[in-house]
């Protein structure tokens, strides 16, 4: 009877003590591991940032009217991309996020492809986030990305997944597109889930639609 | 209440039970508006029964899941890591994992308590049908993956995908019931899952463990390990009598006190409990580890 | 028991090859790439399509 209270309780306090350590480590290890990817990589864009000092202080004055998502990182050749830059061009732009690893994101991207042909008449545009190459120094993967890319016919912009672009695009589950306005904020819900160049459009025309 | 004597199972149950609820202890996974899983560091590390890493509490990665998601990419790689901790389980313990640390096992035991009359599976359908997890093993798991790839070079994980139950039960359930987000995704693959799900749910209340006798590639992988794990059964071949009371209380069939160490043994430690002159024992690498 | 101890030997060496196999796996990236599976989940992997 000791024995069998004695290992209830034992299980019990085992118990609390990984859920309290399970729900305090999720935001900040995931941060953490995110951020060892990205290292390498925001030293290269610090590279790329020196060049660009001129021209950031000029656009400065007219990124303080920016109210939308921030987030900083590269295209796929190194090409850096900041969001103000990439929401303002388009009345929506379509983050559609993919893996190297998941059969459904690759089975949607010629449909994507289609799409993006599509929406460039609306003024509208699709940008891809290849969420498991970390950068450039990632070469395996990046390799696997491109071939991917080659073979489904992409053409449409894809970036590297940096800490700040996952922050403000969240994805515990692929594929998954947002859509995000002019001024950089999203709007509609995001579409979790592999579907056809229709049903995408569909819910953009709504959403232009508003 | 609970006397351990009476009820010596009970201990195996509090195991099972602990090792489900740490093993899956991520309770903001479960909460509504909050994270849908886990993402943090631990899910690099496989636990070592059958557990989906898309339940919104799996604090780890499922061995099963692993190794078909090594194996179905794009450019294909040895699963040395995923592999070497399989093996390394099943060499210390082999199938113990089935009956002490996995949840989905506890949860076909539990459903089999459910008093109706059960079903007596002839053994000329019985024996014939455990072989079925073999080839779920090498077809599911290994061998689609590794070779069917889609035009665009895709692989998939062919048991997680179109028949795990557990995946099923532990992460698609729970994640489109917490989350109104993944509902839209839903589709003919899903409701093949839930049939398969319901079925095998179904099936575990008047048959003792039959995912783990039939479909487990799991159970399949470690049975391969059974006869040389370090940790196995032990009959004391002076003491037994014969009396054929493991036999008797043994869920899968196996008769302990003739074959010992045979693939279908969940090592659950019923049949050690059960005989009357304590001839069976679990030793490990030659000395006796428990006895009653 | 001579017989028995080759036995446990033969089991030992396979643990230690086995620990070695993973340990390289998981020095070469395969750790996290479970993990990166395992954190952005692919949903028709799941059943969830």
């Amino acid at each position: 009877m000791k024995k069998l209270s004695l290992s209830l309780l034992l299980i019990l306090s085992l118990i609390l003590s990984m859920a309290i350590t399970g729900c305090s480590s999720n935001g900040e290890d995931s941060a953490e591991t995110s951020a060892a990817q990205s290292q390498a990589s925001t030293e290269a864009a610090e590279a790329a940032e020196s060049s660009e000092t001129a021209e950031a202080s000029e656009t400065s004055q007219a990124a303080a009217a920016y109210l939308g998502i921030s987030f900083e990182t590269t295209d796929l050749d190194g090409n850096a991309v900041t969001a103000e830059e990439l929401f303002s061009q388009h009345k929506l732009t379509m983050i559609n996020l993919w893996g190297t690893y998941c059969g459904p994101c690759i089975g949607e991207m010629p449909d994507l492809e289609i799409l993006s042909q599509r929406l460039a008449e609306k003024d509208c545009a699709i940008v891809g986030v290849v969420v498991d190459v970390a950068g450039l120094e990632d070469t395996s993967r990046l390799e696997t990305a491109r071939e991917i890319i080659a073979d489904t016919g992409v053409t449409y912009m894809n970036l590297f997944p940096w800490y700040t672009l996952m922050e403000a695009f969240p994805a515990q589950f692929i594929p998954t597109s947002y859509f995000v306005n002019s001024e950089g904020q999203i709007v509609g819900e995001a579409a979790i889930g592999a579907r056809g160049a229709d049903d995408y459009e569909a819910l953009i025309d709504e959403l232009l639609g508003d | 209440m609970a006397d351990l004597k009476k009820h010596p199972g009970l201990f195996r149950k509090a195991v099972q039970g602990t090792w489900g609820l740490l093993s899956n202890g991520y309770i903001k996974g479960f909460l509504p508006g909050g994270p849908a899983i886990y993402e943090g560091p631990l899910k690099r590390f496989c636990v070592p029964g059958m557990n989906c890493y898309s339940c919104p509490g799996a604090l780890g990665a499922c061995p099963i899941g692993a190794l078909q998601a090594a194996l179905n990419e794009r450019h294909r790689k040895f699963p040395f890591y995923v592999l070497g901790f399989l093996i390394s389980v099943g060499i210390v313990c082999g199938r113990f994992i089935c009956g002490w640390l996995c949840l989905f096992g506890l949860i076909q035991e539990l459903l089999y308590k459910i008093p109706t009359p059960k079903l007596k599976i002839p053994e000329k359908a019985d024996r014939p049908l455990r072989y079925l997890k073999y080839l779920v093993l090498l077809v599911l798991v290994i061998g689609l993956p590794l070779l069917y790839r889609t035009d665009y070079g895709a692989g998939e994980p062919f048991f997680c995908k179109y028949i795990c139950p557990v995946g099923t039960l532990q992460g698609g359930v729970p994640l489109v019931l917490l989350n109104e987000s993944l509902r839209s995704a839903l589709g003919w693959l899903f409701r093949w899952k839930m049939l398969v799900l319901v079925l095998c749910l179904a099936s575990c209340i008047f048959i003792y463990r039959p995912f783990c006798k039939y479909l487990c590639p799991l159970g399949a992988f470690y049975a391969l390990f059974q006869k040389i794990s370090l940790v196995k059964i032990r009959v004391n071949k002076d003491a037994c009598t014969g009396c054929g009371a493991c036999a008797k209380v043994c869920g899968m069939n196996v008769d302990p006190h003739r074959i010992p160490n045979a693939a279908e043994c969940i090592r659950c430690g019923e049949c050690l409990h059960q005989c009357p002159v304590e001839a069976l024992s679990f030793e490990g690498a030659g000395r006796v580890i428990k006895n009653e | 028991m001579e017989k028995k101890k080759s036995n446990s030997w033969l089991s030992l060496l396979i643990l230690v090859g086995a620990v070695f196999m993973c340990l390289y796996g998981a020095l070469t990236g395969q750790a996290d790439s479970v993990l990166m599976k395992a954190i952005r989940i692919c949903m028709e992997c799941i059943g969830l399509g």
